[in-house]
């Protein structure tokens, strides 16, 4: 009970100091208006904010991180659902159903609802953080790197459900996004791959850049295409009591929330795996549990809140190793890890004994803080929607300019800025033959996954492949993963013949 | 243009691109130098991707390819782009050259100017002749890239490219 001691203590720490309290508000409400903005990652919000820490004691500064992180987090599905530009990795699946359902009329309510089940799901994660981070670590530990693989290509069968009916386009623009993730260092020799000379793309390409690029860009280009597009106008968005659904309505969606938080929560877990594999993982399986998977992808609330639900249950668990084990699990976890190695705070296995206070005062700072971002979020909604308001074509150069900032920012990187001008006018090239570029986002965030811990796996099985039959959590993503790709095949040449039978029909008809 | 013959040439457009990106990557692959004491090279992942593509690439090249062959030739013959498609197409293209403009002057001319340049241009590319405000346009070409300059230099301690405007803007840093 001695944890949850020191957690009451820390909660009663934040609650009682105004400073402390008025920071979590400040900074929520800035990460979730960073996160808002496309092109600003979580990542680049805290290291944004990163700076501001250097002179503040370890309390202070982690209030400012944590907070902004929560809220950067939580951002992300605004501009995802309204623009269909996921303002952070983690909301790509967001999008999906998201913006479907903005163009139904429906962005408040899907924001509302976003909000509602993000703070579920963060939660979740946090109560499951504080009372059985042991048992979870416990059940982490038996993840090894034949089994982050089998994650890795698992996640990918989620291209199948936005591929839509060309599954092969959908494979092949993953591939695409897989094999451009392969430029810069290997990741586990270091030896360099397809810089072209330019030692600045030593770090390989970057995400934030391409992401913006391929969301981003073909809507401007489209706007450029055709000027008349009756959808130019101002977004309608419909008036919405509350956060955009009953609480009957939130219960019948109980099951999803839970699940995809869980899921979120342990995937958080793993290190290196991260917020974007768990919303995707939680939305596949939605879809494949779901009644009605043929509405996934048309605006569908099941994959809405599957995947809010579980990239904001994500963070809990993703302090778990960080703190535990001193391996920062994404890379905000490791401007975080950095931010307390810099206030003398060493993370690893001791650092529940050395810094327990201020390892709990953490774990009550997430809750508060998501509890700050499920009102304050609410309440910047209603500015929001008036911005979304606004004509369109104003809206979306102002992004443009946006995500002009983000990719540079990311890295301080020219190269980057013409990733993002190169990246995207191919992403409108393609989306104009009907190839999805989401999946080229997926593969680019697969790819380094997939291949570092097969690599590492091979290496340590001493060179033997065999060693995967010797897994069976492995052998089961395999197994799922393998027959989801062959249901997807009979499903594609099914709708195939079918069309081809209406085609037959019309012209004969004709 | 008919629908059949549109996704047949974007197809086989598709097909031949990703062929010949995939072609790059296994050429390029051969200067990979192997690591000291690593079982797995690091040309092996992007090898397999690379024949991945070109395996996917070739059966759409095959179905888009029947599907070509399946259109009637008149429709083929009728098949061109209208003068509004063809103006719209160079609307894209000027967008690109924008965006590609910003790419290549963001450090040299600095984010304020290559800000106000690009949003101004884009404003116009997308905009139709007779509903163009250039006032508006002006006033938000010009405040948005000073507010987000300043905005992440005096918050975020983040300085974007200065360029040309790097012995002025330095009174006000």
């Amino acid at each position: 009970m001695e944890g949850f001691e020191l957690f009451t203590a820390g909660l009663g720490m934040i609650l009682t100091t105004p400073k402390y309290l008025l920071m979590v508000v400040v900074f929520v409400a800035l990460g979730i208006l960073l996160g808002a903005m496309p092109g600003i990652s979580v990542n680049l919000a805290l290291i944004l904010c990163l700076p501001m820490t250097y002179s503040m004691d370890s309390y202070t500064a982690m209030t400012v991180l944590i907070a902004c992180y929560v809220g950067a987090l939580s951002g992300g599905l605004i501009s995802a659902i309204a623009l269909n530009i996921p303002g952070t990795t983690s909301s790509i699946a967001t999008c999906f159903d998201g913006h479907p359902l903005a163009r139904q009329g429906q962005a408040g309510r899907a924001i509302g609802v976003g909000i509602c089940v993000s703070f579920i799901g963060g939660m979740i994660s946090y109560v499951l953080l504080i009372f059985i981070t042991p048992l979870l670590a416990s059940i982490a530990l038996e993840f090894g790197h034949w089994e982050y693989f089998a994650i890795g290509i698992f996640s990918l069968t989620m291209i199948i459900d936005i591929a839509g009916d060309d599954v092969l386009k959908g494979v092949l623009a993953s591939l695409f996004g897989m094999i451009l993730a392969t430029t810069g260092n290997d990741p586990t020799s270091a030896m360099t791959r397809f810089n072209l000379g330019f030692s600045a793309l030593d770090g390989g390409v970057a995400m934030t850049a391409l992401m913006c690029g391929m969301f981003a860009v073909p809507e401007i280009l489209h706007l450029a295409e055709d000027r008349t597009d009756a959808e130019l106008g101002r977004m309608k968005v419909e008036k919405f009591r509350g956060y955009g659904m009953s609480a009957k309505q939130f219960l019948s969606h109980g099951v999803n929330i839970v699940r995809s938080a869980v899921i979120g929560a342990y995937v958080g877990l793993l290190p290196g795996v991260g917020a974007s594999s768990a919303s995707l993982l939680a939305y596949s399986t939605a879809k494949n549990t779901s009644k009605e998977p043929e509405k996934f992808g048309k605006g569908c609330w099941e994959g809405l809140i599957a995947s809010e639900s579980a990239n904001n249950a994500c963070m809990g668990g993703a302090m778990i190793p960080m703190l535990a084990l001193g391996i920062p699990g994404s890379s905000a976890a490791a401007i975080l890890l950095s931010s307390l190695t810099l206030h003398n705070v060493a993370c690893g296995p001791l650092v529940f004994s050395r810094s327990g206070d201020l390892i709990y005062y953490i774990f009550a700072l997430c809750m508060v803080s998501i509890c700050v971002m499920f009102v304050i979020e609410r309440l910047m909604l209603t500015g929001y929607l008036r911005v979304l308001g606004a004509p369109r074509r104003i809206l979306m150069v102002v992004v443009i300019l946006m995500c002009l900032v983000g990719a540079y920012s990311s890295r301080n990187n020219v190269l980057d800025v013409y990733v993002f001008a190169i990246g995207g006018t191919l992403g409108y090239f393609l989306q104009k033959i009907n190839v999805p570029t989401a999946p080229i986002i997926i593969g680019f965030i697969l790819s380094p996954i997939i291949e570092s811990n097969f690599v590492r796996a091979y290496n340590l099985s001493l060179g033997n492949i065999y060693a995967i039959f010797e897994r069976p959590i492995t052998l089961a993503f395999l197994g799922v993963a393998v027959l989801a790709f062959a249901n997807s095949i009979r499903k594609t040449v099914k709708a195939s013949k079918a069309r081809k039978a209406a085609e037959e029909a019309a012209s004969f008809e004709g | 243009m008919h629908e059949k013959l549109k996704r047949a040439k974007g197809d086989i457009a598709l097909s031949l691109g990703s062929i010949a990106v995939s072609l790059f990557f296994l050429v390029e692959s051969n200067r990979i130098k192997d690591g000291k004491r690593v079982m797995i090279s690091g040309k092996v992942f992007p090898r397999i991707w690379a024949v991945a593509i070109i395996v996917c690439a070739l059966v759409v090249l095959y179905f888009a390819i029947r599907n070509y062959l399946a259109v009637p030739k008149e429709i083929k013959e009728q098949d061109k782009m209208t003068p509004a498609q063809k103006k719209g197409m160079l609307r894209v293209f000027e967008a690109f050259l924008v965006l590609l403009g910003a790419a290549i002057f963001y450090k040299r001319l600095g984010f304020i100017v290559v800000g106000m340049i690009s949003m101004f241009l884009l404003f116009i590319i997308i905009e139709e002749p007779e509903k163009r405000n250039y006032k508006l346009f002006a006033a938000f070409s010009i405040i948005c890239p000073i507010i987000v300059f300043f905005a992440f230099y005096f918050l975020f301690s983040n300085l974007l490219p200065m360029g040309v405007l790097k012995s002025f803007l330095y009174n006000f840093l």
